[in-house]
C-alpha cells in the first residue's frame, strides 16, 4: 500500500475541523466558540498528523531518522558536552578496541591457510602436566600410518644463524619443515613453488629454500629474478625456489622464519637427529582427512604412538626418565589457530588486560552518563515543554537513547582510531621484543567488536538518563525555573554512577599498583650478574669443509676475544656455551665422588662453558677459590667451578674445593666418568628464568669442553650501545667462517623477557591514571552541580552568620560520604582482584599494603581536589547575589 | 462525560465499530465519530487522535477505501467506504466477537445454581 501524501491528511483534517465547526454552530454556538470547543476537542494537529505518520514500517524508519537529526541538532548545539562526551568515549571504546585487537590476533584469528578448522596439533603429554616436541623417526611414523586419518606436517622451530648470500654471512631466522608442509597447509607461493614431498624424501633431501614475504621485501627489495639465486648455508649450497605470500607465518601464526627448508637437507646433523628419539625437534600438526573427526583421528594415532613409546623406551637411559616415557601419552588438539608457544604465553596478561579495560570502558559510561543527566537536569524545562506540547514520553525518551547512540557512535569511530594506533603500538612492542611478528590490522571481528561496544555503551550511558528524561511531570518542571524536578532521584543516581567511578577507579589503581610492585621485583630480581654495561654477541660456531679441529675452533674464539678486547672502550671479553638467561640450556648427568643418589635418580646439573674472564665480565663474583685462568688449558688438569647453590645440595657444610666431580656422557654414570677438580665457588646467578629459584651450576672452561660456543659477552667501560658498531666491525674482521647473529645490549635482553609483565604494568597504570582523571571529573561535576543547587540555601546560612568554613565542611562532607562508600565497595573488590591475579604477581600479595596503601592515598587526594575546588567556592558565595539570582 | 474507562477502546475494537459504522453508508470522518457516539448514546467518544490512525491502518489493510466528495453543505470532505474484502472481515469478526461476548457474559452471570 502506498502510504497517504502528508497534503492529503493535511486536507482531511481541515475538513475535519470545519465539519465539526459547522456541526457545532448548527447547534447554536457562536462561530468563535465553535472554532475554539472544535480545536479543543481535536487536541494538537501535530500529535495527531503523527499518530497517523506512526502507522506502517516506514514510520519506524522515519522515526528513526527524525531522532537521528533532533539528536544531531540538540548535540549541535550544546558543543562543548558533546566534545568532551565524544572524546571520553573514543578513549574507553578505543582503548577496548585497541587491547581487543592483539587479543583477536593473539586468542582468536585463524590460521591464514586453508579450511583451518581441519587442523589438528600432536604432542607428547607427560604426566608431570609438560608437552614434547616429536624426533624425526617418530614424524615419519606417522606419516606412515597415520595418513589414512590425517596428513601429518612437521616443523621445526625458528632457529637463527648466518648464511652467506653475497660475500658477507648474515643473520636469518630460518625453519625445517616437512616437503608436504606447503601442500597440506593449502598455502601456494606468491612466486615461484613451494616446497614438494620430492624435496624432503631422505636425507640428504633437495637444497632448495622458500622466502618469507617480509625477508624477500628487506633484503631483496621485492626483485622477483630472486628465484635461481643460491645461498651457502653452512655446507650446503641452497636454491631459492619461491616466495611466500605476505603474511603467512607458518603454523604457528607468529613466529615467522625468513626461510623455510626441507628437513631433510639440513646439513652437518648428527645422526641422531635422522634415527632413534634422542633428539625431539619437530612440531608436528596434521590436517584432517573430509569426514574424519577428531575423535576419529585420536583413535588413528594413539596405537601409532604406542608404537613410538616403547621405541623411546627401548633407548631411554634413565629410569625416572624411563618411568615417565611409560606414563607419556598422545595429545591432540584442534589448531584452527596454529601453536606457538610465545604466543600462548600471552594469553593470560591479554585477558587480564582485557577485564581491566573493560573496566575503565564502564567508568567511561558512568562518566557520560553522568553528564547526560546533568545535561537533563538543565534541559528539564525544554523536556517539559516538550511533554506539555503533546510528545510522547516514549518519544522523549527516544531522543535520549538517539543522542546517547550518536554520542557513542561518533565515540566509537574516533575509538577506531585511536585503536589503530593504540594496536600497532602494542604489535610492535611485542614484535619488538619477542620473536613474532603479530598482524594487528583491523579485522571483521575488530569492527564487530567496536560496534558492539559502541551499541552497549550507548544503551549503558542513555538508558537511564532517557527514562529520567521521560519521566519529568511537565506542570511543575514549567513553573520552577530551575527544573529541579525529579532532582532527588536524579541526584541519587548520579550519586551511585559516582560512586561507581571511583569504586572501579580504586580497582584499577590497586591491580595496577600490583603489577608495578610485582615488575619492580622482578626487575631488582638479583640475578646474580651485572646487567648494565654488557654487550651480547651471538656467535654462529663455525661449520665448515672439511670440519674444523677443535683446536682451530679454540684458536678462533681467542681470537675473537682478543679482537673484542682490543676495540676501546672494551673492559674484557670472554666467549660462553651460554651468557645466562639467552635460552640455552645445558643439562647433564653428574657424578659427585661421595655422593651416592637414591636409586634410580640420576644427579643432574646446569652446565656452562666459559673462557677464563666470563667472571669478571658477567660480574659474577667468586666467593671462594680461584676463576678460571688462561693457565686452564687442555693439558693441564681438568677443572671446575661450581655455584653456591651446587655447594649447598651436594656438599653441605663440607668443603668443596678440591673434591672432583664429572660430567657423565652416558646415563646411568659409567664410574670411569673424567673427574675435574673444583677449584672455585661462585655466588648463585640466574640461567634459564629471571623467576626460577637459585640452581645448582657447573662452569668448565671451554678449553677443556667439546661443546659449541654460542655467544660472546663484552663488558664496556661506558655506554654498551655505543661501542656496539664498532665492536661488530671488529669481530667481523677476525673470520669470514665466524658470523655474528645477533646484538643486544644484556639490559635489553633481560628486559624483554619482561616484555609481558612491562606490558601490563605500563597499561594497566595507564587505565588506572584515565579512570582516576575520569573519577575525578565525575564527583567534581555532581559536588558542582548539587553545591550550585544550594546557592541560595548556602546564602541564607551565610547571611545569618554561617562562617566560611562551616559552608566549606558542608559541602566538603558530602565528598566524603561518597568515597567512603565507594572505598567501602571498592576494597574488597580489589582484594578479590588481588587474589585472582596472584600467579600474574612475583614477589607481591594480592592485599599488598604498599600498594593498597598508594592506592588510596592518590585516590583520595584526587577527591580531596574535586570536592574541595566545589566547596571553596561554595563558601565564598555573596549572600547578596546568591538571594538575588532566586 | 462518560466514564473514560468505558469509553477507552481496544485498538481492534475501534477498528471493528469503524467498519460496521461504513457498513450502513459510507462516512466521512467527523461523520463516523458522531455516528459512533450516536449509536453507542455516548459511551464512546472517539478523538481525532486515535480515529485517523485507525482509518489509516484500514486504508492501509485495503478494508476501507476514502475518496473525496463534496457534503450536503457543499464542503469538501473525505468519505470511506468498505471494500469487499472490509466487509467479509466485518461479518468474521462480528460473528468472533458475539461469540466471545456471549460466552463471557455466561460466566459472568453464572451463578452456582446454573451449573
Amino acid at each position: 500500500m502506498k502510504r497517504r501524501s502528508e497534503q492529503d491528511l493535511d486536507e482531511e483534517l481541515q475538513s475535519y475541523l470545519e465539519i465539526a465547526v459547522e456541526e457545532k454552530m448548527r447547534r447554536g454556538l457562536s462561530r468563535e466558540e465553535a472554532t475554539r470547543a472544535a480545536r479543543v476537542e481535536f487536541g494538537s494537529v501535530e500529535a495527531v498528523k503523527d499518530n497517523v505518520r506512526d502507522v506502517g514500517w516506514e514510520a519506524g524508519v522515519e522515526r528513526l531518522w527524525r531522532d537521528v537529526r533532533y539528536a544531531a541538532r540538540t548535540l549541535r548545539r550544546s558543543p562543548v558536552f558533546s566534545l568532551i562526551a565524544v572524546a571520553t568515549l573514543a578513549l574507553g571504546i578505543g582503548a577496548n578496541t585497541a587491547i581487543f585487537s592483539v587479543v583477536n590476533v593473539v586468542m582468536l584469528r585463524a590460521l591464514p591457510v586453508e579450511r583451518p578448522d581441519e587442523l589438528i596439533a600432536l604432542a607428547t603429554a607427560y604426566p608431570d602436566a609438560t608437552e614434547a616436541m616429536f624426533s624425526y623417526a617418530a614424524y615419519r611414523h606417522f606419516a606412515a600410518d597415520g595418513a589414512r586419518a590425517a596428513e601429518p606436517i612437521a616443523a621445526s622451530r625458528v632457529r637463527r644463524d648466518a648464511i652467506t648470500i653475497d660475500a658477507l654471512p648474515e643473520s636469518v631466522g630460518y625453519k625445517w619443515v616437512s616437503g608436504n608442509y606447503f601442500a597440506t597447509l593449502g598455502v601456494p607461493a606468491l612466486i615461484g613453488r613451494t616446497l614438494q614431498p620430492a624435496d624432503d624424501q631422505s636425507p640428504p633431501g633437495e637444497p632448495v629454500a622458500v622466502l618469507s614475504h617480509a625477508f624477500w621485501t628487506a633484503r631483496f627489495g621485492r626483485d622477483p629474478s630472486v628465484l635461481g639465486r643460491t645461498f651457502r648455508f653452512k655446507t650446503t649450497t641452497f636454491t631459492v625456489i619461491g616466495v611466500m605470500p605476505r603474511g603467512f607465518f607458518g603454523e604457528t601464526g607468529a613466529e615467522g622464519p625468513d626461510i623455510w627448508m626441507p628437513l631433510t637437507t639440513q646439513p652437518g646433523a648428527a645422526p641422531s637427529t635422522w634415527r632413534g628419539h634422542s633428539t625431539t625437534w619437530l612440531a608436528i600438526l596434521a590436517r584432517l582427512k573430509p569426514g574424519v573427526t577428531i575423535v576419529q583421528a585420536r583413535a588413528a594415532f594413539a596405537p601409532i604412538y604406542d608404537r613410538v613409546r616403547d621405541e623411546i623406551y627401548q633407548g631411554a637411559e634413565g629410569a625416572d626418565f624411563r618411568k615417565s616415557v611409560l606414563a607419556s601419552r598422545l595429545s591432540i588438539s584442534a589448531a584452527s589457530r596454529g601453536t606457538s608457544r610465545v604466543r600462548d604465553s600471552l594469553s593470560t596478561p591479554l585477558v587480564v588486560l582485557m577485564v581491566l579495560v573493560g573496566l575503565v570502558l564502564l567508568i567511561t559510561c558512568a562518566n557520560v552518563a553522568n553528564l547526560m543527566l546533568a545535561r537533563a537536569a538543565s534541559r528539564a524545562r525544554e523536556t517539559a515543554v516538550c511533554l506539555a506540547m503533546g510528545a510522547g514520553r516514549l518519544r522523549v525518551a527516544r531522543h535520549g537513547l538517539a543522542e546517547a547512540l550518536m554520542l557513542a557512535l561518533a565515540g566509537g569511530l574516533g575509538g577506531l582510531w585511536i585503536a589503530n594506533w593504540g594496536s600497532a603500538a602494542l604489535g610492535r612492542a611485542i614484535s619488538g621484543t619477542l620473536p613474532i611478528s603479530l598482524d594487528v590490522s583491523p579485522d571483521v571481528r575488530v569492527l564487530a567488536f567496536t560496534l558492539l561496544v559502541s551499541f552497549v555503551t550507548a544503551i549503558a550511558c542513555g538508558l537511564a538518563p532517557a527514562i529520567r528524561a521521560s519521566n519529568i511531570d511537565p506542570l511543575p518542571a514549567l513553573k520552577i525555573g530551575h527544573g529541579s524536578t525529579g532532582g532527588g532521584v536524579r541526584v541519587r543516581l548520579r550519586r551511585a554512577l559516582v560512586i561507581t567511578q571511583i569504586a572501579s577507579s580504586l580497582v584499577l589503581l590497586v591491580v595496577a599498583g600490583l603489577f608495578v610492585r610485582s615488575l619492580v621485583n622482578i626487575g631488582q630480581v638479583d640475578t646474580g650478574f651485572d646487567t648494565d654495561g654488557v654487550l651480547l654477541v651471538q656467535v654462529a660456531p663455525p661449520v665448515d669443509k672439511p670440519p674444523l679441529s677443535e683446536e682451530q675452533q679454540r684458536n678462533l674464539y681467542q681470537q675473537l676475544i682478543a679482537a673484542a678486547e682490543a676495540v676501546p672502550g672494551v673492559r674484557a671479553a670472554s666467549v660462553a656455551f651460554t651468557s645466562a638467561l639467552t635460552g640455552g640450556k645445558w643439562q647433564n648427568a653428574i657424578t659427585i665422588d661421595g655422593v651416592v643418589p637414591p636409586d634410580g635418580v640420576t644427579l643432574r646439573s646446569l652446565v656452562n662453558s666459559v673462557s677464563s674472564r666470563y667472571f669478571t665480565v658477567m660480574g659474577i663474583d667468586v666467593l671462594r677459590g680461584r676463576a678460571f685462568s688462561d693457565d686452564d688449558r687442555v693439558a693441564t688438569a681438568r677443572v671446575a667451578m661450581i655455584n653456591q647453590a651446587f655447594a649447598a645440595r651436594y656438599f653441605g657444610n663440607a668443603d668443596p674445593l678440591g673434591k672432583p666431580i664429572g660430567l657423565c656422557s652416558s646415563d646411568p654414570c659409567r664410574p670411569d666418568a673424567p673427574r675435574m677438580e673444583i677449584v672455585g665457588i661462585t655466588e648463585n646467578s640466574k640461567y634459564v628464568a629471571l623467576r626460577e629459584e637459585p640452581r645448582p651450576i657447573i662452569y668448565v672452561p671451554f678449553t677443556q669442553s667439546q661443546t659449541n660456543l654460542h655467544e660472546l659477552e663484552v663488558r664496556t667501560g661506558g655506554d654498551a650501545a655505543a661501542i656496539a658498531a664498532t665492536l661488530h666491525r671488529a669481530l667481523s674482521n677476525v673470520d669470514p667462517r665466524l658470523a655474528m647473529v645477533g646484538l643486544t645490549t644484556m639490559r635489553d635482553h633481560v628486559n624483554s623477557s619482561l616484555i609481558a609483565e612491562r606490558l601490563v604494568a605500563q597499561l594497566s597504570v595507564l587505565f588506572g591514571a584515565f579512570a582516576l582523571a575520569l573519577a575525578g571529573i565525575g564527583l567534581y561535576g555532581l559536588i558542582a552541580y548539587l553545591t550550585a543547587q544550594r546557592t541560595a540555601e548556602i546564602g541564607i546560612r551565610l547571611a545569618l552568620g554561617a562562617g566560611t568554613r562551616t559552608v566549606l565542611m558542608q559541602v566538603l562532607r558530602e565528598s566524603l560520604m561518597l568515597f567512603a562508600i565507594a572505598v567501602m565497595l571498592g576494597l574488597p573488590l580489589a582484594l578479590i582482584g588481588g587474589r585472582l591475579l596472584a600467579s600474574q604477581l612475583y614477589g607481591v600479595g594480592p592485599g599488598d599494603p604498599i600498594a593498597l596503601t598508594i592506592s588510596l592515598i592518590t585516590l583520595a587526594t584526587v577527591a580531596a581536589i574535586a570536592g574541595y575546588m566545589p566547596a571553596r567556592r561554595a563558601s565564598r558565595i555573596d549572600p547578596v547575589t546568591a538571594l538575588r539570582a532566586e | 462525560m462518560p466514564d473514560p474507562k468505558a469509553s477507552s477502546l481496544v485498538q481492534g475494537t475501534l477498528h471493528m465499530l469503524i467498519l460496521k459504522t461504513l457498513a450502513l453508508e459510507p462516512l466521512h470522518g467527523y461523520g463516523i465519530g458522531m455516528r459512533l457516539e450516536q449509536i453507542s448514546r455516548g459511551v464512546f467518544t472517539v478523538n481525532a487522535g486515535s480515529l485517523f490512525p485507525a482509518l489509516t491502518r484500514l486504508e492501509r489493510g485495503g478494508l476501507i477505501k476514502g475518496e473525496w466528495r463534496v457534503t450536503e453543505n457543499n464542503r469538501r470532505a473525505k468519505y470511506y467506504a468498505l471494500t469487499a474484502s472490509g466487509r467479509s472481515t466485518l461479518k468474521r469478526e462480528t460473528k468472533d466477537w458475539q461469540l466471545q461476548s456471549a460466552a463471557i457474559a455466561r460466566i459472568l452471570g453464572s451463578s452456582l445454581g446454573e451449573l
